[in-house]
């Protein structure tokens, strides 16, 4: 890329040298054309202010002329603008067309190697779009088979923590049951010693204490020997 | 010092119940010592006056020879008494005497036994306890008796170690004790 660069700068200093040099020819070709201006032209050119403002001029009005030594000189300028630009310019216009030539081709082939790639690109999207509908569908599948499975974990674990909670549940109403019952004994108990205190003290007479102490020599008296 | 006491006090019983067994008399000095045991906790007065340090010892001796004579007729036990204010040893009277009828059940067979009712019992009533309480023990048993109303009814004895409890009380917290359990 930077080669034909080049080859474009050259080619443009060259294309100006050839400018200059048929500029040159040009002036000596002016240079030399005044004299037959001077004797050819200024007849029509008086004839031409010589008639009155907004008149026509005269039908046998002479046409330009073509001079034969202007016209020689002119082909010759041609022939060395001609020459010079095939010699000089030629090769570095035949280098940047070809380098042109060739950048166009890269850019042509790049151009079809992107196309070709574009169209693998394109060609391997339309699959994938293809196989994204089935990986769509795969991965819907997928997350509906996690969600089941989650849920049916999450139920799993939310039946297992309900058991535990009935069983710690009913294991505490037993506790509590088992207290309130004890608690209960106890309270009736007191209350059933108390009552049977206050009856006792209030039934028992000099005949209940004779009996009790019968009943306690009786109790102590076998171990002596009856 | 209320070990270092007893244990002073039974080397005065046994003093003691060693004259009235050479003597033959053991029974009426200890007699004589108990009713003296229970003059001095029962009379503040005599133990303030004997306690009293204002009183010279020769005072104090002035009045115990007073009084002892009319108390014990026994010379032992004014000796010993005498000799106890003499040593300043007096407050050990009622151990002494503890520890003399303790002396003489076991030299005899005795036992003691305390009986405890919600009232006083009747003498027929005793009588068969103590029968009941020396059949159980084989033993001689002098009872030493005492009223608790806390007992309701029936009857608790004590005789030495063992505790026979026929009260309605225990039996009340028998019962209580089964139903809580």
């Amino acid at each position: 890329m930077r080669s034909v660069r080049i080859n474009r700068l050259s080619s443009g200093w060259a294309v100006v040298v050839l400018l200059a040099v048929v500029g040159l020819f040009g002036r000596l070709a002016q240079a030399q054309e005044p004299a037959h201006r001077d004797g050819d032209r200024p007849r029509s050119v008086t004839a031409a202010e010589e008639a009155p403002a907004g008149e026509e001029l005269p039908a046998n009005h002479e046409s330009p002329q073509i001079h034969p030594k202007s016209l020689a000189f002119q082909l010759i300028n041609f022939g060395v603008l001609l020459f010079i630009l095939i010699k000089f310019g030629g090769p570095a216009i035949g280098k940047a067309l070809a380098a042109r030539h060739e950048q166009l081709k890269a850019e042509l082939a790049a151009a079809a190697e992107a196309r070709a790639s574009a169209l693998a690109r394109l060609e391997q999207q339309d699959q994938r779009l293809a196989a994204l509908e089935r990986e769509i569908v795969d991965i819907r599948g997928g997350i509906q088979r996690e969600a089941e499975a989650e849920k049916a974990r999450l139920i799993a674990l939310a039946e297992e923590r309900s058991r535990r909670i009935r069983e710690e549940t009913s294991f505490a109403l037993e506790q509590q049951v088992k207290e309130a019952e004890l608690r209960l004994r106890h309270e009736a108990g007191l209350a059933a010693v108390q009552l049977a205190e206050q009856l006792v003290r209030k039934s028992l007479d000099a005949r209940d204490q004779q009996r009790l102490v019968d009943a306690f020599v009786g109790d102590v008296a076998p171990r002596g020997g009856n | 010092m209320a070990a270092f006491g007893g244990s002073v006090a039974r080397r005065y019983a046994r003093a003691l119940f060693g004259m009235g067994v050479d003597g033959g008399n053991f029974e009426a000095l200890g007699r004589e010592i108990g009713d003296l045991a229970g003059l001095w906790s029962s009379s503040p007065e005599l133990r303030q006056t004997i306690e009293n340090p204002v009183f010279k010892p020769s005072e104090k001796r002035a009045i115990l020879e007073q009084i002892l004579p009319r108390v014990t007729p026994t010379a032992e036990v004014q000796r010993l008494v005498l000799l106890l204010l003499e040593r300043r040893r007096i407050v050990l009277l009622p151990a002494i005497a503890r520890a003399y009828r303790d002396l003489a059940d076991a030299h005899t067979g005795r036992v003691r036994a305390r009986v405890t009712s919600a009232a006083p019992l009747a003498p027929d009533a005793l009588d068969r306890v103590r029968a009941s309480l020396e059949r159980r023990t084989g033993k001689k048993v002098i009872l030493e008796t005492a009223v608790d109303a806390e007992l309701i009814g029936g009857v608790v004895a004590r005789v030495g170690d063992l505790v026979l409890d026929g009260s309605v009380r225990t039996q009340l917290d028998d019962l209580r004790q089964k139903l809580l359990n």
